[in-house]
């Protein structure tokens, strides 16, 4: 039931009808009005003043995808709320900035058999930055700024770690070819053999990163590591570092440190065929005897930075400092200096074509 | 008219060397790439060979005839 109260115009107080004046009259400032005349300035009033009308937030719940891949924990420092994604397994307070450490995460058989502790600051990464921009002529000349960097963190990626023991099985067809000439004819010779290498050779550690965040080819670009360094896992280690724990499970990866087993398996075999002017492979039997898989945390740090609505994603290897990162061009640039260089390289070609007296 | 041929094709060399020097520099900016093989982690030592054999199949020759300059008339 809607509610009508009558305010004084004079004073906001609640005015009452005077039985002896049949007006509305205001007990406290005794100001008298006529009925008709309240409610139409009160309608007035009603109108102007009507309240803002703000439109309500939709009721919405979280999405089962949504919810699928979050975990939210307490700080034990000042009991804010953390939300992480499922494979975090340290990260840092957002509100007390202490180091947070998901144990579960790293528990059973999520927990690393080695970590590679970092070796290299985050100042050796701003340094090594500074390195990989010097020097490039094509960069764009606003891009070479540090300062536009949006965050730098030190990361501890995990890795699939494969030793495999390898017998290899190869054959190639190969030519050798001789020639000589006498007063008459020029003669070439192609003698055909066929190479028989069998053998074996052994590989420790390899690395396949196991985290669906990393790129692969980034995580690739910043090898190796030393992972005769690696330590076995203590979660202190991780304590002022993020990490994550493995997105992709061995299963996932074996494919991937396969295919560069069976690549370096074929070209350790290759290099012994020698002498001959030509060599085809026929046959190349890779196949992997002993297999061991060991789960290791990495050190990596990770720096981005975006221009032109583009992020370009860097990363330095916590352990050797070998840094790595795609850069955009600056095509004005290369157009420019591609005219410059055709003009003087034309301008070379045509003195020598004249000297040569070829016009 | 040959001297407008000549710079042309003078032209068009230079273009293509140009190309290559700028995609060379520009290949510098680029350092993210996969790694083929696991050389890097290979057992030291670990190489054996257990059978190195090198048969010859056969051979073939080709003689081709050495052109004549007929200098006399």
């Amino acid at each position: 039931m809607e509610l009508i109260k009558y305010k004084c115009p004079n004073c906001d107080g609640g005015v009452e009808f005077d039985t002896g004046t049949q007006m509305m009259k205001c007990p406290f400032c005794d100001s008298e009005f006529d009925v008709e005349a309240l409610k139409s300035m009160d309608d007035g009033i009603e109108t102007e003043q009507q309240d803002v009308e703000w439109a309500t937030h939709d009721d919405t719940e979280w999405t089962a995808g949504e919810q699928e891949g979050m975990r939210v924990y307490l700080c034990n420092t000042c009991a804010g709320e953390i939300i992480a994604d499922e494979s975090t397994a340290a990260t840092s307070c957002p509100y007390c900035t202490n180091p947070v450490i998901m144990k579960g995460q790293l528990s059973g058989s999520a927990r690393p058999d080695l970590i590679i502790p970092f070796k290299l600051d985050k100042n050796a990464a701003m340094e090594a930055l500074s390195n990989h921009l010097k020097g490039k002529k094509l960069l764009p000349k606003c891009f070479k700024s540090t300062k536009r960097l949006n965050e730098i963190k030190g990361l501890y990626v995990p890795f699939w770690l494969f030793d495999a023991d390898v017998d290899a099985n190869m054959r190639y067809r190969t030519t050798s070819v001789r020639t000589w000439s006498d007063t008459r004819f020029i003669y070439t010779e192609t003698r055909h053999f066929n190479v028989l290498r069998q053998g074996a050779l052994a590989f420790d550690k390899v690395p396949v990163d196991a985290s669906a965040k990393m790129p692969a080819d980034l995580m690739e670009s910043i090898e190796p590591f030393d992972i005769s360094a690696a330590m076995d896992f203590q979660t202190a280690y991780l304590s002022g570092y993020l990490a994550d724990k493995f997105d992709f499970c061995e299963k996932h990866c074996i494919d991937r440190a396969n295919e560069r087993i069976r690549a370096s398996t074929e070209d350790a075999f290759r290099k012994t065929v020698t002498g001959y002017s030509t060599v085809t492979p026929q046959y190349r039997g890779v196949y992997l005897r002993k297999s061991v898989v060991k789960y290791a945390l990495l050190p990596v740090w990770v720096l981005s930075t975006t221009w032109r609505d583009q992020t370009y994603l860097f990363a330095m290897n916590g352990q050797t400092g070998k840094f790595v990162g795609d850069l955009p061009t600056d095509w004005g640039i290369f157009w420019k200096w591609f005219a410059i260089l055709t003009v003087i390289i034309t301008a070379i070609l045509f003195a020598v074509a004249f000297f040569a007296g070829v016009i | 008219m040959e001297i407008i041929l000549t710079l042309l094709v003078c032209l068009l060399i230079a273009a293509a060397i140009s190309g290559g020097i700028m995609l060379l520099v520009r290949s510098k900016l680029k350092s993210v790439r996969s790694e083929r093989t696991a050389c890097n982690y290979t057992r030291r030592n670990s190489f054996k060979t257990t059978n190195s054999r090198d048969n010859f199949l056969f051979n073939n020759i080709v003689r081709v005839p050495i052109p004549r300059n007929n200098s006399k008339k």
